[in-house]
């Protein structure tokens, strides 16, 4: 079927919509633990959406689009990291946004609080690249071919960079605790 | 029994359940007998489950509603398209 331009960029209107509705809060689950800058976040999920919108017609299957996804996103990340490294290090601890979405009960918040705490923080003082792939595998899930595709490394090196990134953390972590 | 460092850069792989059955028999036969290799993987084993427990962070609404007012509005500059973002 032969579509005019109008009906085409209706069609990729509507695709962008779909786009926005499946991944705007996966994208965002990663990005908001890496920066904590409310119109930060929302500049990198319009990058990342619209450089999305602008590769559509390349894709045909939903895990190569979310990969491309993440990838632009953790790429714009890095770049604003990069930019504001000298005035915003990623310091403070981000449990009060945490909180604030997901709504728990008082007493689930103390309890969570306390388990959720050492991580957030030993977590923030982890170097990018490690902190990226710890919350790219064993938070988001993603599994070591996607990362290796959205960090563009080989699977060889995600294994042993996320190896060095969970030994940080776990020594970060244990520091925490010793703190207490 | 082979040595804790020997061991070490099996580790990863063995987290991973990325392991044949035969390296696999191998560490957990050494963990099995060496107390601070055990505790070791345990505690990273540990870790890795916290992480995993980690909720997904929903996007707030206006902030979503905000997001599809910015990408409309990149979207139609210079298009003359009444198409939004619904």
């Amino acid at each position: 079927m032969h579509l005019n331009n109008k009906e085409h960029k209706n069609t990729l209107h509507y695709q962008l919509s779909e786009i926005v509705e499946t991944y705007s809060d996966r994208i965002y689950s990663i990005i908001v633990r890496m920066i904590d800058n409310h119109d930060d976040i929302l500049d990198i999920m319009q990058n990342t959406f619209l450089k999305t919108y602008d590769n559509l017609k390349n894709f045909r299957q939903e895990s190569s689009l979310y990969t491309y996804m993440v990838r632009i996103a953790i790429n714009e990340t890095r770049q604003h990291i990069r930019k504001n490294r000298k005035s915003n290090l990623f310091l403070e601890v981000k449990e009060d946004l945490l909180m604030d979405y997901s709504h728990p009960s008082v007493e689930e918040q103390t309890i969570r609080a306390e388990n959720v705490n050492n991580l957030h923080i030993a977590l923030s003082e982890l170097p990018d690249k490690y902190r990226e792939i710890v919350i790219l595998k064993d938070i988001e899930g993603l599994s070591m071919k996607e990362i290796s595709d959205v960090l563009n490394i080989t699977i060889q090196s995600v294994k042993t960079r996320l190896h060095r990134g969970r030994l940080l953390l776990k020594e970060l972590m244990e520091n925490k605790i010793e703190r207490l | 029994m082979k040595d804790c460092k020997e061991l070490k850069h099996l580790l990863c792989d063995y987290l991973n359940n990325d392991l044949d059955k035969k390296a696999c028999e191998m560490v957990e036969k050494h963990i099995s007998q060496c107390a601070e290799c055990r505790e070791f993987i345990e505690d990273i084993n540990l870790m890795i489950t916290r992480c995993r427990k980690e909720e997904h962070i929903i996007m707030p609404d206006d902030m979503k509603n905000e997001l599809k007012r910015c990408l409309n509005n990149k979207m139609n500059k210079g298009e003359n398209n009444a198409n939004t973002i619904k």
